[in-house]
């Protein structure tokens, strides 16, 4: 009889250790992942201010060519290299970015700091000396990134970070042109990457730059050293042992504080979370998702998505940006320059 | 007190007992702890790893220099001989030949570390300077010197023991997003 209880107790208590486990499990996974997703954002766009200064549209083939992405049943995500537009010339792309009607034409916050810059822009204005200066510019594509300002483009920006975090989550799983990671959800309408039991959405509204500042930073005064060395962590006489003159245009550093957000919902690595999410998700009608749990190759039809009753728990997070998010160990600013 | 041990040898038989489960059950907690924290630390240079050839689409040199110091810095008793894995080598290190690879190139890199669980029946034998041999003196076959380098030599051969050897590899695919205009498109 002793016995029989004892091995009922043991019986009765492996469920709440396997629930314990799988607390712990779960615990260190988001505080591990979480972080981890923030960084790979951060880095997608980082790249993506890169990549866009490099100006790729001005090789010959203004498109990369590189890997389309697909999703896990074989759909194009609606993401690609395009990120200049399909068949446009190298005049048009400019002109698209920097010709009177683009958002460069309305835009000055840098102006009047950098002599180069300001000739750029006086296209706009009335002056005949300016503007056969700046037709010259213009007839040589010059954008304000050759003469070291960092102005960016956010529908570009925006097109490539996006670009860079599907490939960067997706992890190079990459099966006949398909991006094993990526499926589609079809009660919020979008594409989504799966991600260590996070799910990160991929829409033009679900992870976006959303906004660019700019910020000039004097390096004649003590407060842009500071500002200078807080954002670059770099000491300023790498910048003021070339410079002689306090009027120098290098003492003016141009930086851009990108700030973005990103949607996610956490589906968990372990039974635990599926249990969970099932529970919260019965009976409530109109909150349940439909979630990929196997693709047939074989199979014929698209239908792929298999209902599985979960609550839609995606929460929207923010970061980036100067300050970035002052209530985490790690700030994980957004910051992009270029010293001249 | 005395008498009572000597009137109850059961008693001893079970002190004995619990002293040795004791010592294993403090090697075995230990050895939990010691190898989730290194883990956690491995995780933390594999994410810096990474990042450096998400950026560069391969490790360059400064990069490899500046790595390779912190792995040195990450090394305790337990967790030894902390490396770049050998695909990380062959692929993305800036000594391969083919480590430079153009924007969206897939890239395996990755470490490798051997931890040492401890185990309190390993034998380790200790080795240490030598008492007398400073300076020019001589034994004669052997200097100083080589006496020294020899003792040097059993030392770091004796690394490996005291412990059972646990090796631990973290590989990742990571896309580089650096475009190199000199490069052709993949």
């Amino acid at each position: 009889m002793k016995t029989a209880i004892k091995t009922m107790l043991l019986i009765a208590c492996l469920p709440f250790t396997a629930f314990l486990i799988f607390m712990f499990i779960e615990l260190s996974n988001i505080s591990l992942v979480g972080h981890k997703i923030h960084t790979l954002a951060a880095t997608s766009i980082q790249q993506a201010c890169v990549l866009f200064s490099q100006e790729t549209y001005k090789r010959e083939d203004t498109r990369l060519d590189i890997t389309q992405i697909l999703s896990i049943d074989g759909t194009n995500i609606g993401i690609s290299d395009d990120f200049y537009g399909s068949g446009n010339s190298r005049e048009q792309i400019y002109q698209n970015l920097y010709g009177l009607s683009s958002p460069f034409a309305s835009f000055t916050d840098l102006d009047g700091y950098w002599k180069n810059y300001d000739l750029l822009k006086t296209q706009y204005t009335s002056n005949a000396v300016e503007n056969s200066i700046s037709s010259f510019y213009k007839d040589a594509l010059m954008t304000p990134l050759n003469v070291g300002v960092p102005y960016l483009d956010l529908e570009t920006v925006n097109k490539i970070a996006r670009y860079n975090l599907a490939n960067l989550l997706n992890g190079g799983v990459i099966e006949n042109g398909r991006f094993m990671n990526i499926a589609y959800d079809k009660s919020r309408g979008e594409y989504y990457v799966q991600y260590k039991g996070v799910d990160i959405f991929l829409g033009e509204d679900s992870f976006k730059i959303t906004n660019i500042s700019y910020e000039v930073v004097d390096l004649n005064t003590e407060e842009g050293k500071k500002k200078f060395t807080e954002y670059t962590n770099m000491n300023p006489d790498v910048i003021l042992k070339n410079v002689t003159s306090s009027s120098d245009e290098r003492t003016k550093i141009a930086f851009v504080g990108l700030e973005y957000k990103i949607t996610m919902r956490y589906s968990g690595i372990t039974p635990l979370a599926t249990l969970l999410n099932n529970i919260s998700g019965s009976g409530e009608a109109g909150t349940e998702l439909y979630k990929v749990e196997s693709f047939d190759s074989t199979s014929s039809s698209n239908e792929i998505a298999v209902k599985s009753g979960y609550a839609d728990t995606s929460a929207v997070v923010y970061g980036g940006g100067f300050s970035g998010m002052s209530d985490t160990p790690r700030l994980n600013r957004v910051i992009y320059y270029i010293i001249r | 007190m005395l008498s009572f041990f000597a009137s109850t040898p059961k008693w001893i038989l079970r002190f004995i007992w619990f002293i040795t489960f004791g010592i294993f059950f403090i090697y075995f907690a230990f050895n939990v702890c010691g190898f989730a924290f290194s883990y956690v630390k491995l995780i933390g240079l594999a994410d810096a790893v990474q990042q450096t050839v998400i950026e560069n689409n391969y490790i360059p040199e400064a990069e490899a220099k500046a790595l390779l110091s912190y792995m040195k810095s990450l090394e305790t008793p337990v967790l030894r001989n902390i490396r770049f894995s050998t695909t990380t080598e062959e692929q993305a290190l800036y000594t391969s030949k083919t480590a430079r690879k153009q924007y969206g190139s897939v890239i395996t890199v990755g470490i490798e570390a051997d931890f040492y669980f401890s185990n309190p029946l390993s034998v380790k034998e200790i080795t240490g300077g030598v008492e007398g041999f400073n300076g020019t003196a001589s034994t004669g076959d052997m200097s100083a010197s080589e006496i020294e380098r020899a003792l040097d030599e059993r030392i770091v051969s004796n690394e490996g023991t005291g412990g059972i050897r646990c090796p631990i590899k973290l590989e990742f695919k990571v896309i580089g997003l650096k475009y190199y205009a000199d490069l052709d498109m993949g």
